[in-house]
């Protein structure tokens, strides 16, 4: 009753504040907040002429199908493994090529550098799926012509899954290292340039400046990207699989994740109740991860916790 | 305050659609007349139909045109709209999730037709049909009854053109002038290998095979050309009809399957198709040259020809029929639904019955307009004059033999196989006799998506030879990970519908 009161006063005295927050809030509300009451469905046997609600219930019966099969546990581990794998490559190769540009005193040639280490965020997943397989492919790929041309036998990549992982985590790399970059470019413009002068000054030479005064400047930034990477550890990147992997079979046990087995699976049989269920996995298992690290920075510095 | 939750969520998932355009809905009176005997048309309605293709642009003047007919014989209008292809799976459940005013809508078994019945999504129509459909109802054979049929009531209207379980090699003939297999039809798996030995030698830079991705359906073509009729192709399980008491049997328990899938592993050795084939992408190999040789049925090769007796490559190709017994398709692999929510179920069925019965409303509905959209030759096939503007529409519900009309160039061959199925069928019903027999997966949903899954992951590689552990190796692996995941439960419940079937034959 009391907050109540306090918002009534708070309202009052910061009317235009809070219209100019409302549009956010509203769209917030209807787009993020409602559509979550549609995961009851992920109990529910869903029924078209019953809707949502009229649906009848079936306890955990939609969960079943990611673990009758004993997959459900290969899935999130390859899930969990290949996130925290790509975090670690393309923040860390992120952070190298923003303190590299922000140290390229040439204009030009910064610029260029960096418009074409950006460039590959605008090559879609598609196009690179067909990249993979023209380099790739046993008869005609590039590769594969070249080993021919220097004599060496053709390999065909295709039966060895688990050069794949590898594989994933580079092109996921270099697609979005340079995007990522630009984020940290941005906060080492922002730390002050006096700072630097007078570590000159006192005769830090550029490592130094860059292991003292950068990288500390710099790391609330990173703790940032980190913990939203984090909140994704269980959503695969499905376009970057699906056009990568595609539905071939022989790399499944090294490159299966959650999201390309729900749709491999779930394609057949359209059932609302079972995709809904295998979202609320992910999402449980993202919130519990994403308190739990937050909960750890927080015990650590509490100035660089999310919430 | 559920009604309001329900369309606000309703809501919300149409917005996060991306890409999603502002629906037609329904600008119709509601309440249509439903007369005790015949039907009362004497309110005008606008009928709503959605069926999945790209909507072409000239769309306009054939509802325009059509309507005008419609409008004079049945006092209706009709607004036709399309689901794109792009993303028809999500438009298609949510149309019908969403309770929105739709009358008729496409629906087959590649959209889940059986699981969506089951699941309240279309109207029954046990008398609706005969009553105002009569006409439609009349030509509709007692398989597609059964066929249309869950859980005791009919819930579509399925398609009155023939079409046939034909399948069998699609082939270029072209390639084999002034080589020893000139002239020569391929009959069997033998001469399939030696043409694709001949085409290594003509053109060694072609993979004569035509595979990708989706894999391969030579393991089907096996079976059925031993005469196994499928329960369930996405699940591997088949039975033989010649039985009395036919069981099922999963693919791995033909006793000849590894002489299959040495078979195969010979192909892939002496390079009928490629070592990395489950990442190839492409399936327009036959069109652009790349392969020569493809199993599906015979509207591919009919396809194929057409084009190219139409000017568009210099190819010729041949087909032949690879199944020990000939049968009909099941009707309802095109059929015309009514969804729960429509208002106007008597009148959608009047019109749906004076489309696939009456030449004129079907051109009209179909080709569009003599002279602008389609024209036709003494033979009354037809062409469509601009493909770009208005091709064919896509409710292929609608044909119906006799009425649907062949393109132009069709090849002598397609209606050679036609006449000769349709006489196999008369003389012999091996298969034909269960040609009425649908499974009901409900319940089944973990195991069939399960089983799905092994065969995608275990089976395809282990088919094209493509596997690391051999095929002893492969097949033991094969079958540990479909018992896991549920085989077993599928063949039994299955097991249960088939003997029920057998059972309604013997009466």
């Amino acid at each position: 009753m009391k907050y109540l009161k306090n918002f009534g006063a708070e309202f009052k005295k910061n009317k235009a504040l809070f219209s100019m927050l409302a549009p956010a809030f509203i769209l917030t509300l209807v787009l993020s907040y409602i559509p979550m009451v549609g995961l009851i469905l992920a109990f529910k046997n869903f029924n078209y002429g019953a809707g949502i609600f009229g649906s009848k219930f079936n306890g955990f019966e939609n969960f079943r199908f990611l673990f009758a099969s004993g997959k459900g546990w290969q899935i999130t581990r390859n899930t969990i493994l290949y996130n925290l794998l790509n975090l670690i490559t393309s923040q860390a190769i992120a952070i190298l090529l923003s303190i590299f540009i922000t140290e390229i005193k040439a204009k030009y040639y910064k610029k260029i550098t960096q418009s074409l280490i950006f460039l590959p965020y605008f090559i879609s997943w598609v196009l690179v799926g067909i990249f993979v397989f023209a380099i790739f492919n046993y008869e005609t790929g590039l590769l594969n012509n070249l080993r021919k041309a220097a004599g060496a036998e053709a390999y065909n990549i295709y039966d060895h899954a688990s050069i794949w992982p590898f594989l994933i985590c580079a092109f996921n790399a270099w697609k979005w290292s340079g995007y990522n970059s630009v984020i940290y470019i941005a906060a080492i413009t922002g730390v002050d340039q006096e700072i630097y002068e007078a570590a000159a000054i006192d005769g830090a030479n550029i490592f130094q400046r860059i292991r003292h005064i950068m990288l500390p400047c710099i790391r609330p930034t990173v703790i940032t990207m980190l913990l939203l990477q984090v909140g994704r550890i269980l959503r695969g990147d499905f376009e970057m699989f699906y056009q990568i992997v595609g539905n071939n079979g022989q790399l499944f046990d090294m490159t299966d994740v959650i999201d390309t087995y729900v749709f491999r699976s779930l394609m057949s049989t359209n059932n609302i109740g079972m995709t809904t269920a295998a979202a609320l996995y992910q999402s449980v298992v993202c919130f519990v991860v994403i308190v739990l690290v937050n909960a750890i920075v927080k015990k650590i510095d509490a100035d660089y916790a999310l919430f | 305050m559920k009604k309001l939750l329900a369309l606000i969520l309703a809501l919300a998932m149409v917005l996060s659609l991306a890409g999603c355009t502002s629906n037609g809905g329904s600008g119709g009176k509601t309440d249509g007349g439903s007369g005790d005997a015949g039907i009362d048309t004497s309110k005008e309605v606008e009928l709503v139909m959605y069926f999945i293709s790209d909507r072409p642009a000239g769309q306009d003047i054939v509802d325009e045109n059509m309507n005008k007919l419609f409008k004079e014989k049945l006092n209706c209008t009709l607004k036709v709209n399309w689901i794109s292809w792009a993303g028809y799976k999500d438009t298609y459940n949510l149309l019908l999730t969403s309770g929105e005013n739709i009358d008729m809508i496409y629906t087959a078994g590649w959209l889940g037709f059986a699981d969506l019945a089951q699941r309240g999504a279309f109207k029954e129509l046990d008398e609706l049909w005969p009553k105002y459909a009569p006409n439609n109802y009349g030509k509709a054979t007692e398989d597609a009854k059964k066929q249309a049929t869950v859980n005791g009531h009919i819930y579509c209207v399925p398609t009155l053109m023939a079409t046939y379980m034909g399948y069998g090699p699609t082939y270029r003939t072209d390639i084999l002038k002034g080589t020893e297999l000139e002239g020569k039809q391929i009959q069997n798996f033998e001469d399939v290998e030696k043409y694709c030995e001949v085409a290594l030698q003509v053109h060694p830079e072609v993979l004569p095979l035509n595979l990708g991705s989706n894999g391969s359906e030579w393991d089907d073509m096996y079976m059925r050309s031993l005469g196994y009729f499928y329960v369930d192709r996405s699940s591997g399980l088949w039975f033989d009809p010649t039985e009395e008491n036919p069981k099922i049997i999963t693919i791995y328990e033909e006793p000849t399957i590894k002489d299959f899938l040495e078979m195969m592993k010979r192909w892939n050795e002496k390079g009928f198709f490629s070592k990395s084939v489950l990442s190839d992408t492409d399936t327009q190999k036959l069109q652009t040259g790349k392969a020569f040789l493809t199993v599906h049925n015979i509207d591919t090769y009919s396809g194929r020809q057409t084009a190219s007796n139409q000017g568009q490559d210099d190819y010729s190709w041949d087909f032949y029929d690879f199944n020990k017994y000939a049968a009909h398709l099941p009707w309802t692999q095109d059929s015309m639904a009514i969804p729960a929510a429509s208002k106007n179920p008597e009148r959608a069925l009047a019109l749906w019955d004076l489309i696939t019965t009456n030449q004129e409303a079907f051109d009209a509905f179909y080709y569009g307009i003599e002279g602008t959209t389609y024209k036709l030759n003494d033979k009354g096939e037809v062409e469509m004059i601009d493909p770009e503007t208005y091709g064919q529409s896509g409710m292929w519900a609608a044909r119906t033999t006799g009425i649907y009309r062949d393109s132009f160039g069709t090849p002598q061959t397609w209606h050679d196989w036609h006449n000769k199925w349709e006489e196999e069928i008369k003389k012999d019903q091996t298969w034909e006799q269960y040609a009425g027999f649908v499974i009901n997966s409900a319940g089944l949903e973990t195991e069939l998506s399960n089983v799905a899954n092994v065969m995608t992951q275990y089976w395809q590689p282990l088919e094209l030879a493509l596997n690391s552990n051999g095929i002893d190796g492969g097949l033991e692996e094969f079958k540990t990970q479909m018992e896991a995941a549920g085989i077993e439960k599928l063949r039994a419940e299955y097991q249960k519908q088939l003997d029920a079937y057998v059972a309604t034959l013997k009466k």
